[in-house]
């Protein structure tokens, strides 16, 4: 009996620590799978800056790059609807706030990505809608940014 | 009064795209003058709303979108004030959110 409770103290004590740092790892993994998941936007978001140089800056006059800037055109729009933004888990991670945002950049990106000329036989280049549109990207990574932070240094 | 016209882009055109005849068979115009202005008129001479899908729809560009709903503002086919009161539109699926804005945004900016 006396063997037991000279233990019991320093177990209590383990069981306990084992328990704290269980739920701070697990906390921990939580927000390192956030980040990776506003990483994953951001990626999605330089591509779609790539694909948006290249359509609105190509020579779309010339015959001979037709074929390619076509393509472009609809890996553009592909890309830019199956961005998963509308998912219950993207409005978690960023927050009702940075959600709302977010929203009202994603569709000023789409209208000026795929508008104006986009996929007619008027479509010329464009530097003016190109401007327009990286400048959307910027504002969005900047509230992906904003939603980082936020998650490790609350205000 | 609840009772709605059904449009389903998906059936005009899976994959939607341009303004006009010269940028492909399903661009905006025709989807506009061939199933959006005669839907906008029964549903006025029926007194019921106008509800358009656009689920199992690939994906929109928005001079598409711009050309056929905003066209209908903008070609005089149907008022803004009649839009806003009995137009529906179901997006089908989350992402396609966006697109709902998108209109939206061109039949407010119309005219």
């Amino acid at each position: 009996m006396t063997t037991i409770h000279q233990y019991l103290g320093p177990l209590i004590a383990v069981i306990v620590a084992a328990v704290i740092a269980y739920v701070y790892t697990s906390y921990l993994s939580y927000l390192a799978s956030k980040n990776e998941i506003i990483k994953e936007y951001f990626r999605d978001l330089d591509e779609i800056e790539a694909m948006v140089g290249e359509y609105w800056l190509g020579p779309h006059e010339l015959p001979e790059h037709n074929v390619r800037l076509t393509t472009v055109g609809h890996q553009l729009r592909a890309k830019l609807s199956s961005t998963d933004l509308y998912s219950d888990v993207t409005k978690s991670i960023l927050g009702e706030k940075i959600y709302s945002k977010y929203e009202k950049l994603d569709v000023e990106l789409f209208m000026a990505a795929t508008g104006g000329n986009f996929q007619t036989k008027a479509m010329a280049p464009c530097p003016a809608t190109y401007g327009i549109v990286v400048s959307k990207i910027h504002e969005l990574k900047s509230a992906l940014q904003e939603a980082r932070t936020g998650m490790f240094w609350k205000r | 009064m609840g009772e709605y016209i059904m449009i389903e882009l998906a059936k005009f055109s899976k994959y939607p795209s341009g303004r006009d005849a010269g940028d492909g068979d399903f661009n905006g115009a025709r989807f506009r003058d061939e199933v959006l202005v005669p839907a906008v008129k029964a549903a006025q001479a029926q007194n019921k709303k106008l509800k358009v899908s656009l689920s199992g729809v690939m994906s929109f560009g928005s001079s598409f979108l711009e050309e056929a709903f905003g066209g209908l503002v903008a070609h005089e086919a149907a008022t803004k004030a009649f839009l806003q009161k009995n137009l529906v539109i179901e997006p089908g699926q989350p992402s396609y959110k966006r697109y709902e804005i998108a209109i939206w945004n061109y039949i407010n900016k119309a005219g």
